[in-house]
């Protein structure tokens, strides 16, 4: 190869390969965030229509000063543990969250617990 | 005497056929390199899933090259033959030369050839690939998309270091082959390697997982060297969470739009969001775990001891590596230099909201560069956290880094 060649070669892949990469990343964060976009839209609205049921229902029975209800919580989770996850929710999204609505325990994950372990031992900082 | 001629001719045919008779100093040199890296990978815990069995393999092979020899055929007379076994025909093809009959007896390679296919038919990085979707979690991705582009700009060191080793005197497929390992993915490595330049496959799998292992000695001082005080120590918001339908339409997208813009991408991109979607959909849990677990550990084994099996001495000790290994070098720290400078781009353009340190997590190795990036971050801060934010363009870079192999193999292939 000579040495015009080697320039050639060289400026093609490196102006080739970034402008590629750089497009197909930047095509695929619009792509991600549009779509993450639209079903979290999609998501709100369906949450908004949940709530305005019973918050009409509500409307029209004539309410009394009836405390706030607590998130339906499952069978078998204690009150302090209800207090932690409640304190660790506000603390993580503030309250613009909203409230906890209901607590109950995750389903069985598809991860044993020796690969759970293991997932947490590879991810862990030094 | 006619006994102990015969002890003494035994004695002399089984030396003559020894390691001791028939390898070379090259051989010896390799075997030391092998047990060094077997020492990094056991004692130092380098990268130990892969740097032990390729330490192993180059280990086997130093010893015992016939267990990389492919399959030969020889003529033998049939006559010969029938002779040697009792008057039994053979069971080969017959071929008349000069008036005479012979058998083509078909001697089989050795094992590490046939396991060897898997590497050179390109069939083991897809399927290693399928294991780290069904491990890796695109949520920190997914909540920031931006990530995707510090995974896009620390591919700069391929690209550079490809240039570099073109006019070190590199062919274009060995220049490619050899840029690729700043893309820090042994995987993506070995499959452009095995497409483009499958002479060097020994010396770039060796140096791409050594560099690796290497992260946290190579990346930091760059870091620090490009970023500020003040910089390092910026805290990152919240990631927002992102639902099951985002992560389980992700790698659907993903797949279709690399497939369809860059095609060479498509087995490597493809089986990693195939193990992903495994993983994310929670419907096959068992298939997620046996690509994540028996199948990737499976593979890693064969990966391993066969690409070690091509470090002999005669490919190995030679110039060429040596080059290869600084230029692995420049690759990476290029990679490093790209991400952290476009992290800087982007602190600049959200007014301090992004830490370039996150930046350097786009040169994938995955998740060892994300915790470097955390690590260096709370040197400044301990009450930062940056592991997640480094976790987006570390699987980034992960995708980058597959579309830069299709980029290269498009071109050079």
């Amino acid at each position: 190869m000579s040495l015009d060649q080697k320039i050639q070669l060289s400026i093609i892949i490196l102006l080739t390969g970034l402008v590629v990469v750089f497009i197909v990343l930047i095509f695929l964060t619009y792509l991600i965030k549009g779509y993450g976009a639209a079903l979290r839209a999609i998501q709100s609205d369906s949450n908004e229509s949940k709530a305005s049921v019973p918050a009409a229902t509500a409307a029209s029975v004539q309410s009394v000063s009836v405390p706030a209800a607590g998130p339906s919580v499952q069978a078998g989770i204690t009150e302090e543990t209800v207090a932690a996850i409640s304190a660790a929710v506000y603390t993580l999204y503030g309250a613009s969250a909203g409230r906890v609505a209901s607590i109950r325990r995750s389903s069985q994950p598809s991860r044993s617990v020796w690969g759970m372990a293991g997932l947490l031992e590879s991810t862990r900082p030094f | 005497m006619n006994i102990l001629n015969e002890f003494l001719q035994s004695i002399q045919g089984i030396f003559q056929t020894s390691g001791f008779f028939l390898n070379d100093w090259r051989n010896y040199i390799m075997i030391g390199i092998a047990c060094v890296l077997m020492y990094l990978a056991i004692k130092k815990q380098f990268e130990p899933l892969l740097l032990l069995p390729i330490a192993f393999g180059m280990l086997l092979v130093n010893l015992f090259p016939a267990i990389m020899v492919p399959p030969q055929t020889t003529m033998q007379l049939v006559s010969d033959y029938m002779t040697a076994h009792g008057g039994a025909a053979g069971n080969y093809p017959i071929v008349l030369l000069n008036g005479q009959q012979y058998y083509q007896v078909t001697q089989v390679g050795g094992l590490f050839y046939y396991l060897y296919q898997g590497v050179k038919l390109g069939i083991y990085p897809p399927l290693i690939f399928l294991g780290i979707g069904a491990m890796t979690d695109f949520g920190p991705l997914i909540s920031n998309p931006k990530s995707f582009l510090l995974g896009a700009a620390a591919q700069l060191g391929i690209f550079t270091t490809f240039i570099g080793a073109v006019f070190l005197g590199f062919s274009g497929k060995q220049a490619g082959s050899i840029g690729i390992i700043g893309g820090a993915d042994g995987p993506t490595a070995i499959f452009v390697t095995s497409k483009l330049a499958p002479e060097l496959l020994g010396p770039i799998a060796v140096a791409a997982y050594s560099y690796m292992a290497l992260v946290p000695i190579i990346q930091p001082p760059i870091m620090k060297a490009l970023t500020t005080k003040k910089e390092r120590g910026i805290v990152m918001e919240q990631l927002r969470p992102v639902s099951k339908l985002e992560k389980i339409l992700f790698p659907i997208i993903v797949t279709v739009v690399v497939s369809l813009l860059l095609p060479d991408a498509c087995p490597l991109i493809g089986m990693l969001m195939l193990g992903n979607l495994f993983r994310e959909s929670g419907v096959v849990g068992r298939i997620s775990n046996t690509a994540q677990n028996e199948l990737m550990n499976i593979i890693t084994i064969f990966l391993g001891v066969t690409v070690g099996a091509t470090a002999t001495g005669s490919v190995f000790l030679s110039l060429q590596t040596i080059e290869i290994i600084i230029l692995g070098l420049l690759a990476f720290s290029f990679g490093t230099a790209g991400g952290v400078l476009f992290g800087k781009l982007m602190c600049w353009t959200s007014h301090g909201k992004v830490n370039p340190l996150i930046g350097s997590a786009g040169v994938s190795a995955v998740p060892m560069a994300a915790r470097v990036a955390q690590k260096v971050g709370q040197e400044e801060n301990p009450g930062n956290f940056l592991l997640m934010h480094a976790m987006g363009p570390n699987v980034a870079g992960v995708i980058g880094s597959a579309v830069a192999a299709g980029v290269l193999i498009s071109i050079l292939g």
